[in-house]
């Protein structure tokens, strides 16, 4: 059964194993848009996230971003507004995310370390700690190779990503 | 004092469920959820609900259908349709059906409320 978000449109992740092959399609609310019907809620979230001193970025199973802290946003270059709902590859300007159909959707993306193991942790709760990966990015001097160190953790219906310079 | 209102809230997506959950619990009322029609069924047989949030796309016996028998079982208690479907047909099969509204998502948390509060005094009355 094919799950959309009622409130962005969005196609949202199969809910469990059970993978119905009907064409129903089932209404739901993905994290982003939930987080915006709460917004009091989201505050507290949010302040909590503005205390921790690494990059954080809070993502969905498609990789995308509900919110992220401060030192993400400084990472990034990006402001709070400009992170939210948009998926990771496109966040951290990943050249495979500048494809036809963005971030998830090229050749190359299957092979995506971040995106798999951000998946990885949504579907099964595992955690991942201090993965370095390797991602060409589009910087306004031309591609660059960056080294990043990422960790993962599943917390409620969202993955938490610490994400920074591996140097 | 008041006796506490219980809504039962049916819908196969637990992300609905969860948000009618975070929005109903706070303004005092006690949330039965009910995640299938068959589900829905055997709550309103063995503890009926003060008003129903009814889903109607869902695998299995479908909102319609459950709101044809809650209609049976406990014909005072206001039902609210909550759905993706903005089938015009659908609506008016809904309300002939008995529904006291249907409200189609992305919903409005207020109107939500406002219905659920309008349809609650109205039942009281009666």
């Amino acid at each position: 059964m094919k799950r959309i978000c009622a409130w962005c449109r969005n196609e949202m992740p199969s809910a469990g194993a059970e993978q119905d092959s009907s064409a129903m399609v089932t209404h739901g609310i993905c994290a982003a848009c939930e987080a915006r019907l709460f917004p009091q809620d989201a505050i507290s979230l949010q302040q909590a996230l503005e205390k921790m001193d690494v990059p954080i970025l809070l993502l969905e199973s498609d990789v995308v971003t509900v919110t992220g802290n401060r030192r993400a946003r400084e990472l990034l270059g990006r402001t709070l507004s400009e992170i939210r709902g948009v998926k990771g590859g496109e966040l951290i300007r990943c050249v495979n995310s500048a494809g036809p159909g963005g971030c998830g959707r090229s050749e190359h993306c299957a092979g995506c370390v971040i995106r798999e193991t951000v998946q990885t942790t949504y579907a099964t709760g595992r955690p991942f700690f201090g993965l370095v990966v390797e991602k060409d990015v589009e910087t306004p001097a031309g591609v660059k190779s960056l080294k990043l160190r990422i960790s993962t953790q599943k917390i409620g219906p969202a993955v938490f990503l610490s994400i920074d310079e591996a140097g | 004092m008041e006796k506490e209102r219980r809504i039962l809230a049916v819908d196969d997506d637990e992300s609905i469920l969860n948000v009618l959950s975070r929005f109903l619990k706070p303004l005092g009322y006690a949330l039965a959820i009910a995640s299938s029609g068959a589900e829905a069924l055997e709550i309103i047989r063995r503890q009926p609900p003060d008003l129903i949030l009814l889903d109607i796309n869902m695998p299995g016996i479908d909102g319609l259908e459950v709101l044809r028998q809650a209609r049976q079982l406990i014909p005072a208690v206001p039902v609210i349709m909550v759905t993706g479907s903005d089938d015009a047909e659908v609506a008016k099969q809904a309300m002939a059906l008995g529904a006291v509204d249907y409200v189609t998502k992305p919903f409005d948390l207020g109107y939500l409320e406002d219905s659920i509060k309008a349809n609650l005094a109205s039942g009281q009355k009666e």
